[in-house]
């Protein structure tokens, strides 16, 4: 059986000060501490594309696990909606010949936002399974920078740029139980690219809503399928959309605030990487049950249990 | 259905609550919610303690537009009877 073996990843140089142009934006600096909880965002440079960041963060797995060879990778999924150039090719087959892995590898991409890493992590582990796979590659990479109009504050205060990578194989440090996944497309407004003008508009109030009633529910029936107690659950690693939503989620679950940690301060909500960037933190510490829920653009929801081997 | 006077004490009783107050909340039917404390944040979340306390549904409801008591509980009836639910 395959699960989580590493976790690396690569955060952009470049870094964009909330804090410093709280007055700029028209916001008290309490504010963006305490609510929007990112005081500083990571963002690519101009040349760097999708693929880049995912090299990136290769590079660092590379320097973790000087063991891995790029010959033996047979399984390559990229999960991202802001891909290189407009998505064609794949990102995941530019990212292949980037990486110089052999021709014998299963790429291709998957189209999610938020909860990408959860369904990610499923659908790796079950094609490498099903097909007898032995080392697989996880990204994700969503540089919402792409599509941000500069001008939007309710959405230019969020975002950071960043790319994880999560190694698939055999022997892992944590493998997957049963996931819980929803979907509902009638909000699917409430976070959407504008086909004209191409830039990212989030209708906050819809996600609010959504983020602090449909994922506690979520949890609540993650846990009980895999016949879990809250008090069971170690750590909860939930997406880092913003601190309003982690402490409202916190509150909404009722667990304690250690248990479920923002930890995107300096870097931004990165999408389908928040949850890996977290989790890589966490692979040598000795929480045996964690619990990671990924909720955003669709609006798209999943919730699964890691545990320790 | 809610009359204005329930609405108002769930407004109220939402706003401690968002704000964490110990005392309760005294603040007029046209007193700017957002002079009271309450920024863009806990506007929404207050709209989900007022959903709560009613037992209603307001949808997508935009609270900006209505950031007073008076301006909240007529668009909140508005909603509702736009939806069938008043």
């Amino acid at each position: 059986m395959v699960g989580i073996k590493a976790i690396a990843s690569y955060i952009p140089e470049r870094r964009v000060s909330n804090v410093d142009r709280a007055e700029e934006v028209g916001k008290e600096v309490d504010f963006i501490i305490g609510k929007v909880g990112f005081t500083s965002l990571q963002r690519k440079s101009d040349g760097e594309e999708t693929s880049d960041l995912c090299v990136g963060a290769f590079d660092a797995l590379l320097k973790k696990q000087p063991d891995i060879k790029r010959e033996d990778i047979d399984c390559l999924i990229v999960v991202t909606q802001n891909p290189d150039g407009f998505g064609l090719p794949h990102t995941s087959a530019i990212v292949q010949h980037k990486l110089g892995l052999s021709e014998n590898v299963a790429a291709f991409d998957v189209s999610l936002g938020c909860s990408g890493f959860v369904y990610g992590l499923d659908v790796i582990q079950a094609f490498m399974n099903a097909q007898g796979l032995q080392h697989g590659l996880l990204f994700t990479a969503d540089p919402y920078s792409k599509v941000i109009d500069p001008l939007d504050y309710n959405t230019e205060l969020l975002f950071g740029d960043a790319a994880a990578v999560t190694y698939i194989a055999a022997q892992p440090i944590f493998i997957s139980r049963k996931s819980t996944f929803s979907t509902n497309a009638r909000l699917s407004h409430s976070i959407k690219v504008n086909e004209d003008t191409r830039v990212l508009s989030m209708l906050g109030n819809n996600v609010f809503k959504f983020a602090v009633t449909k994922v506690p529910a979520q949890i609540e029936q993650c846990l009980e399928q895999n016949g879990l107690e809250k008090s069971e659950v170690d750590l909860y690693l939930l997406h880092q959309g913003s601190k309003y939503i982690v402490d409202n989620l916190i509150t909404a679950l009722g667990v304690e605030a250690d248990k479920a940690p923002f930890l995107a301060a300096e870097i931004g909500n990165t999408v389908s990487s928040s949850i890996p960037l977290m989790l890589e933190q966490y692979m040598e510490t000795g929480e045996k049950t964690i619990l990671i829920s990924g909720f955003g653009v669709g609006l798209s929801w999943a919730t699964s249990i890691l545990e320790r081997l | 259905m809610f009359t204005l006077d329930e609405f108002r004490e769930a407004v109220k009783v939402g706003i401690k609550k968002v704000l964490k107050k110990t005392e309760d909340v005294v603040i007029s039917d046209d007193e700017d919610l957002g002079d009271y404390g309450l920024d863009s944040l806990a506007g929404i979340s207050l709209v989900l303690e007022v959903e709560k306390s009613l037992d209603i549904d307001l949808g997508e409801f935009d609270i900006d537009e209505a950031n007073t008591i008076n301006l909240f509980y007529a668009k909140a009836k508005r909603v509702l009877e736009e939806f069938g639910d008043w």
